[in-house]
C-alpha cells in the first residue's frame, strides 16, 4: 500500500515536470517569432543576416523607430497614418456594426418565428460570413469606383461594417440567448413597451458580451489586408496590414523598419486582449459554441 | 441603393407571414409583429451590399469576353465557364486548398485538443498563460507571414540557424514545393492552433464533473476517460472549432501573397491567391469571375455540409 | 401582389447589371486636356515603386515643391502590387495617379491601351541624351521588333513615358577572386568550379517563381541566342537553343544556395554583400551597397560587368528601366509633366545618383565625377548599350507568369528544362492564339 502511494507520488511528480516542460516549450514556441519580430528592429543592418545571429543585439538601435529620415515615426514615413487610419476605420466600424448588429441579434434571439425561420435567417447571415472575400473584392473594387468611394477610408467602413456583421450578431446573439426570456416579459407585463424593455432591462446584462464582442471587431478590422489592399491606393489613406506590405520591395527590404512597424501594430491588439482576456475568451467561445 | 431597400423589403414580406401564427409565448409574440423584420432590415441592407450585390455582379462579368486591353468586349455565355473547367491550374488549386485545409485544421484540432486538456485542470496561475497562447491568433496574417519569412529564410534566417545548431540539417522552407507547402501549415498551425484550443478549453471547463468520477470509480485509465469519457462529450465544440477553422483556411491569401506568391512551381497556390492572380495581374476578369463563381459554390456546399455535420452533433 | 415584387426583383436584378455595365466601359478618355497656364498652387500624387529607385527622387521633392509650388502626393508601393494598382487606376480612368512610375515591361498596356497621354500632345520631346534602349521602351508602338497582330505597320511610334531609372542588369562578381569579369557562361562555371573553395556559393540564382526567375533567366535565353517569339509572334522558347539555355541555368544551381527558388533580389544582395557568393545577376542599386561600410563586407571586392554570353552568341543583358508617364485621366497633366521634366533632368539626375539612384542619361552614367565613386555607372552604360527588352506586347505580364512559374519548376527540379520550356510555349501560344496573335 505504502510503496504504490509512493509510486503514484512520483509518477504524479513525473506528470507534473513533463507538463511543466511541455506548457514551457509550447510557450516558447508561440512567443518566439514575436520576440524575433521585436529583437529584429532593434539590430542594426550589419548584424540582421550575420553569419553568426544573435538572440539579444550586441548593440541596440532605436533607429528603425526615432531616427528622423528612417524611422517609422519620422517625418518622411507615413507609418503614423497607416496607424491612425487603422485606429479610425476600426473603430467607427466597430461602433457601427454593434449598433446595427445588436439589434438584429436581438430580433433573432427573442423573436419566434414559423419553420424555423429565425434558424434559417441566422444561417443566411452566416453564409456572408463564409464567403471568401476574393469573390467579391474584385466587384467590389468596380463597384466603389463607380460611386467615387473608391481609395477613401469610406469604402473600408461599408466592407467592414458589412463582413463583420454577421460575427458581431451571432456572438451577440449568443449572449442575448443567455438572459432569461423571463426578465423582459415581467417588464412588459408592466407596461414597458418591447423596445423599452429591451433597453432599459436586456441591454445592461449584456454589457459584457458587448464589449468582447467590439474588441473581437476591432482586431478583426485592424487585422484585415485583402480589401484594404485593393481598395486604397494611396499611401495616406492605408490601414497598417496594406501599409506594411508596401515595405516589402522588390529591390531590397528594410527588415529593420519593417520589423518596427510590425513590432508597434501589434502592441494594441496585445494591449486590448490582455485587458479583457476573462470577456475575451468567454466571449468568443459562447460565440462559438452557439454557432 | 434604393433598389437595396426594396430587395431587402420583399424579402421581409416574404418572411412576414410566419409571424402572424404565434405559437407559444403570447405576450411576446403579439406586441409586435413587424418589429423583428425591421431590426433586421439595416443588417440585410448591408449584406446586401457587400455580398449580393458584388456576386450578381461577378455572375454578369462571368459571361462577358474581355479583349486584351481589360475593356468588355461583347457577350462570351458559357466559354469563361468552359475556359475554366479545362483549366488544370484552376483544379490543381482547389486541390491544394483542400489539401491545405484538411491537413492544417486537423493537426490544430489535435494538438489544440491536447493542449486544453493539459491545462484545464489549473487554476489562476494558467489565466496569463492562456493569455500567452493566445497572442498569436490576434495578430495579422500579413504580420505574422512577413515575420516567417524572415525567420524562414533559407540560408540566413534564424530557424535553419537554430536548427544547425543543435546539429540538424538545415530545412529548405520555402525553396522546394514540399516544404513550401508544409510551411505555410506550419504557420497555420502556429496561429490558429491557439484557436482551438480556446475553443476546446471552454468546452472542457464547461463539462459535467459526474461521468469523469464514475469513470475514475470504474478504474478506468486517463487513455480510457479521455477516449471514451472526454472526446464523446466534447464532439460538439470540437465540430464548432472544426467548421470556424475550415471556413477561415479556405480562404488563406494573406501567407501566401507574402511568404510564396504561389510558388515554388504551383506548390503553393491556394484558390484566392490563384483568383487574384488572374484578375489583378492578368487582364481577363471574365475567366476570373466565372473561377470565383465556382469558388463560391464549391465554398457553399462545404460549409452547407459542416454546418448540417454541426447541427447532427449538436442535437445528438 | 406578388407579380409586383417578382417585378420588383426584375428591376432590381436589371437595374444592377445596367450599373454594373456601365463600371466597365465607364473608360478614360473623357478628361480635358487640362487648361495651360499656371500650375502653382496644383497637387499631384505619384505612383511610386519602394525602393532605392525612387528614395533617391524623394529626398529631393521637397526642392520641386519649392521651386514651383506645386505639392507632390507621394505614394509608395511593392513592386508586386504596383503593376495591378496602376493598370485598375487607369483601366477604370479613376484618375488616382497624375504620374505614375512604370515598369518598362508594362509599357505596351498602359501605352498600347490607350491608358497614358502621349507627351507630344504636350509638346514634350525625348532628348538623345537618354539611352537609346530606355527612349526605345517608353515609346509605343514598340519601334524595333514585332508589332501587334491588328495595328498599323508604319504607325509612327510615341513618347508615352520619360525614362527615370536606366535599370539594366548587371554581372557582380568577387574581382578579389577573379582577376577579370568571366566573359561567357563556361568561362563563368569554369571559375566557379576552380574557386568553390574561396567562397561559399558561386552563382545565386534570383529564383523565384514569376517576375523574379523569369527577370533572371531572361539573360541566359537572349545570350543563347534563343527568344520568346519570332517576328511573327510565333512562341520559340522551346527551340534546342532555349532549351540549352535553361540546362545550363539549372546545373548552375550545384553551387548556389538551397533557398534559390525563392529567393527574389532582396536576398542576392544580401548574399552577395555578406561576400558568400562568386557572382550573381544583380540590379545596379544595389551596388550602392555593396559599396557602403556600414552594410556590406565586399567594399571594394565587386567587380560590375556584362552580363556573360553564351560561346556564339550575343551579350543581352536585359533592361528594366522605370519610366514616368502621365495616365489619360488626370487632370493635372501639366504639373504632371513639369514634375517628371524636373525629375529626369541632368542636374536633377545628377544629384539623384550621388544619393544612391540610378541615372537614365548618358551623359549623368559618364559623368566622370560620378563614376569615380560610383564604379556602377560605367557598367550600367555599357549594359544599356548592349541591353535587350522584353517582348513588346500587353501580354507580358500574363506570358511572364506562365514562364516564371515553369522555369520555377525546372530550378527546383520537378521538371526537366525541356518539359519546362515546352509547357510553357504551349500555355503561351494558346495565350496568344485567344487574343488573336
Amino acid at each position: 500500500m505504502d510503496a504504490s502511494v509512493k509510486s503514484f507520488k512520483r509518477k504524479e511528480l513525473g506528470m507534473k515536470i513533463f507538463r511543466a516542460c511541455f506548457l514551457t516549450v509550447t510557450v516558447l514556441f508561440v512567443l518566439f517569432p514575436l520576440y524575433w519580430m521585436f529583437i529584429t528592429s532593434l539590430k542594426g543592418e550589419r548584424e540582421l543576416f550575420s553569419d553568426v545571429q544573435t538572440f539579444f543585439p550586441k548593440e541596440i538601435t532605436w533607429q528603425y523607430y526615432f531616427d528622423p529620415v528612417n524611422g517609422i515615426f519620422g517625418a518622411n514615413s507615413p507609418f503614423l497614418s497607416f496607424f491612425i487610419n487603422s485606429m479610425i476605420v476600426s473603430f467607427v466600424s466597430m461602433v457601427l456594426c454593434l449598433v446595427i448588429g445588436s439589434y438584429a441579434a436581438y430580433a433573432l434571439a427573442r423573436f419566434k418565428m414559423k419553420n424555423n425561420r429565425n434558424e434559417k435567417l441566422s444561417f443566411l447571415i452566416l453564409t456572408a460570413r463564409m464567403l471568401p472575400p476574393i469573390v467579391v473584392v474584385i466587384p467590389m473594387y468596380l463597384i466603389m469606383q463607380n460611386i467615387g468611394l473608391l481609395n477613401t477610408l469610406w469604402s473600408m467602413l461599408i466592407v467592414y461594417i458589412g463582413f463583420n456583421l454577421p460575427f458581431v450578431i451571432w456572438m451577440l446573439k449568443a449572449f442575448f440567448e443567455e438572459i432569461p426570456v423571463e426578465l423582459e416579459e415581467s417588464a412588459m407585463v408592466d407596461g414597458s413597451s418591447r423596445m423599452r424593455a429591451y433597453h432599459s432591462i436586456i441591454l445592461p446584462l449584456v454589457i459584457p458580451g458587448f464589449v468582447a464582442t467590439s474588441i473581437f471587431t476591432v482586431i478583426l478590422t485592424w487585422n484585415e489586408f485583402l480589401f484594404a489592399m485593393f481598395l486604397l491606393n494611396s499611401t495616406d489613406k492605408m490601414t497598417l496590414p496594406a501599409g506594411i506590405s508596401t515595405f516589402i520591395t522588390q529591390y531590397q527590404t528594410n527588415w529593420g523598419a519593417l520589423c518596427a512597424a510590425a513590432t508597434v501594430s501589434v502592441i494594441p491588439v496585445l494591449f486590448f486582449s490582455l485587458l479583457v482576456q476573462k470577456h475575451l475568451v468567454k466571449g468568443m467561445t459562447l460565440g462559438a459554441v452557439k454557432g | 441603393m434604393s433598389n437595396n431597400t426594396n430587395q431587402a423589403a420583399s424579402d421581409l414580406q416574404r418572411n412576414e407571414l410566419p409571424a402572424k401564427k404565434p405559437k407559444k409565448s403570447k405576450t411576446l409574440q403579439q406586441s409586435d409583429k413587424k418589429l423583428p423584420f425591421l431590426l433586421l432590415t439595416p443588417t440585410f441592407i448591408l449584406l446586401a451590399a457587400v455580398t449580393i450585390f458584388p456576386i450578381l455582379y461577378a455572375l454578369y462579368v462571368s459571361v462577358m469576353n474581355f479583349d486584351t486591353f481589360g475593356n468588355s468586349s461583347g457577350f462570351a455565355g458559357l466559354k469563361n465557364y468552359m475556359d475554366i473547367f479545362a483549366s488544370s491550374t484552376f483544379w490543381n488549386a482547389i486541390f491544394i486548398t483542400l489539401l491545405y485545409t484538411a491537413l492544417a485544421v486537423s493537426i490544430e484540432i489535435f494538438l489544440g485538443f491536447n493542449l486544453a486538456l493539459m491545462v484545464s485542470k489549473d487554476g489562476k496561475a494558467m489565466t496569463y498563460l492562456r493569455w500567452l497562447l493566445i497572442i498569436p491568433m490576434m495578430l495579422s496574417p500579413l504580420v505574422v507571414a512577413v515575420v516567417y519569412l524572415l525567420m524562414m529564410n533559407t540560408d540566413m534566417g534564424i530557424l535553419n540557424y537554430m536548427l544547425q545548431s543543435i546539429g540538424l540539417p538545415k530545412i529548405n522552407f520555402l525553396g522546394e514545393p514540399t516544404t513550401a507547402f508544409l510551411s505555410l501549415i506550419f504557420v497555420d498551425v502556429w496561429q490558429w492552433m491557439p484557436m482551438c484550443f480556446l475553443i476546446i478549453l471552454a468546452g472542457l471547463q464547461a463539462l459535467p464533473r459526474d461521468p469523469f468520477e464514475a469513470a475514475e470509480i470504474d478504474g478506468a485509465s486517463k487513455f480510457q476517460v479521455v477516449r471514451f469519457v472526454t472526446l464523446p462529450m466534447l464532439k460538439p465544440i470540437i465540430v464548432v472549432a472544426l467548421v470556424i477553422r475550415t471556413m477561415d483556411a479556405l480562404r488563406t491569401f494573406d501567407q501566401v501573397f507574402v511568404l510564396t506568391q504561389g510558388g515554388p512551381g504551383r506548390a503553393t497556390e491556394t484558390i484566392s491567391f490563384l483568383m487574384y492572380r488572374a484578375s489583378m495581374k492578368n487582364s481577363d476578369f471574365g475567366f476570373a469571375s466565372a473561377g470565383l463563381f465556382i469558388v463560391l459554390i464549391i465554398t457553399i456546399i462545404i460549409s452547407t455540409m459542416l454546418i448540417r455535420f454541426m447541427n447532427r452533433s449538436q442535437s445528438a | 401582389m406578388k407579380k409586383f415584387k417578382k417585378w420588383l426583383g426584375v428591376s432590381f436584378l436589371s437595374s444592377l447589371l445596367i450599373a454594373a455595365g456601365c463600371g466597365g466601359d465607364d473608360d478614360s478618355g473623357a478628361s480635358g486636356e487640362g487648361e495651360s497656364g499656371s500650375t502653382e498652387g496644383e497637387s499631384i500624387s505619384v505612383a511610386m515603386v519602394a525602393g532605392a529607385e525612387s528614395s533617391s527622387l524623394k529626398q529631393l521633392v521637397p526642392e520641386f515643391e519649392e521651386e514651383t509650388g506645386i505639392e507632390v502626393e507621394w505614394n509608395e508601393f511593392d513592386y508586386n502590387t504596383l503593376y495591378e494598382r496602376i493598370y485598375n487606376d487607369l483601366r477604370t480612368g479613376t484618375g488616382t495617379y497624375d504620374v505614375i512610375f512604370a515598369d518598362d515591361p508594362w509599357m505596351p498596356m498602359f501605352a498600347g491601351g490607350g491608358f497614358l497621354t502621349p507627351l507630344d500632345e504636350l509638346g514634350y520631346e525625348l532628348d538623345e541624351d537618354f539611352a537609346k534602349m530606355s527612349r526605345e521602351v517608353s515609346m509605343w508602338p514598340a519601334p524595333s521588333g514585332p508589332r501587334l497582330p491588328d495595328s498599323d505597320p508604319d504607325e509612327e511610334p510615341r513618347a508615352y513615358g520619360i525614362p527615370q531609372v536606366g535599370n539594366v542588369q548587371l554581372f557582380f562578381y568577387r574581382n578579389d577572386i577573379l582577376d577579370e569579369a568571366p566573359e561567357t557562361w563556361s568561362d563563368l562555371q569554369a571559375a566557379i568550379e576552380e574557386n568553390q573553395d574561396e567562397v561559399d556559393y558561386g552563382f545565386i540564382h534570383r529564383g523565384a517563381r514569376g517576375n523574379a526567375i523569369a527577370t533572371n533567366f531572361n539573360a541566359f535565353l537572349w545570350s543563347h541566342g534563343a527568344d520568346f517569339f519570332d517576328e511573327e509572334w510565333n512562341v520559340t522558347l522551346d527551340s534546342p537553343e532555349a532549351i540549352e539555355a535553361l540546362e545550363f541555368y539549372v546545373d548552375l544551381t550545384e553551387h548556389a544556395p538551397d533557398g534559390i527558388a525563392n529567393y527574389n533580389a532582396d536576398e542576392i544582395g544580401r548574399v552577395m554583400s555578406k561576400g558568400e557568393g562568386l557572382a550573381s545577376i544583380v540590379w545596379p542599386v544595389w551596388g550602392e551597397t555593396m559599396e557602403d561600410p556600414e552594410k556590406s563586407d565586399v567594399v571594394g571586392d565587386i567587380g560590375y560587368s556584362l552580363v556573360p554570353r553564351a560561346e556564339n552568341g550575343d551579350f543581352s543583358p536585359m533592361i528594366g528601366n522605370w519610366i514616368l508617364g502621365i495616365p489619360q485621366a488626370s487632370e493635372k497633366k501639366e504639373a504632371a509633366l513639369e514634375f517628371m521634366t524636373w525629375a529626369s533632368s541632368e542636374e536633377n539626375q545628377k544629384q539623384m545618383t550621388k544619393d544612391g539612384g540610378l541615372p537614365s542619361r548618358t551623359s549623368v552614367l559618364t559623368d566622370p565625377e560620378l563614376t569615380e565613386d560610383k564604379p556602377y555607372l560605367e557598367a550600367v552604360n555599357e549594359g544599356l548599350e548592349n541591353a535587350n527588352f522584353r517582348p513588346r506586347t500587353p501580354l507580358y505580364s500574363e506570358i511572364e507568369n506562365i514562364y516564371g512559374t515553369y522555369l520555377n519548376q525546372a530550378l527546383t527540379g520537378d521538371l526537366t528544362p525541356e518539359e519546362a520550356l515546352t509547357g510553357a510555349a504551349d500555355e503561351i501560344e494558346a495565350l496568344m492564339e485567344d487574343n488573336g496573335y
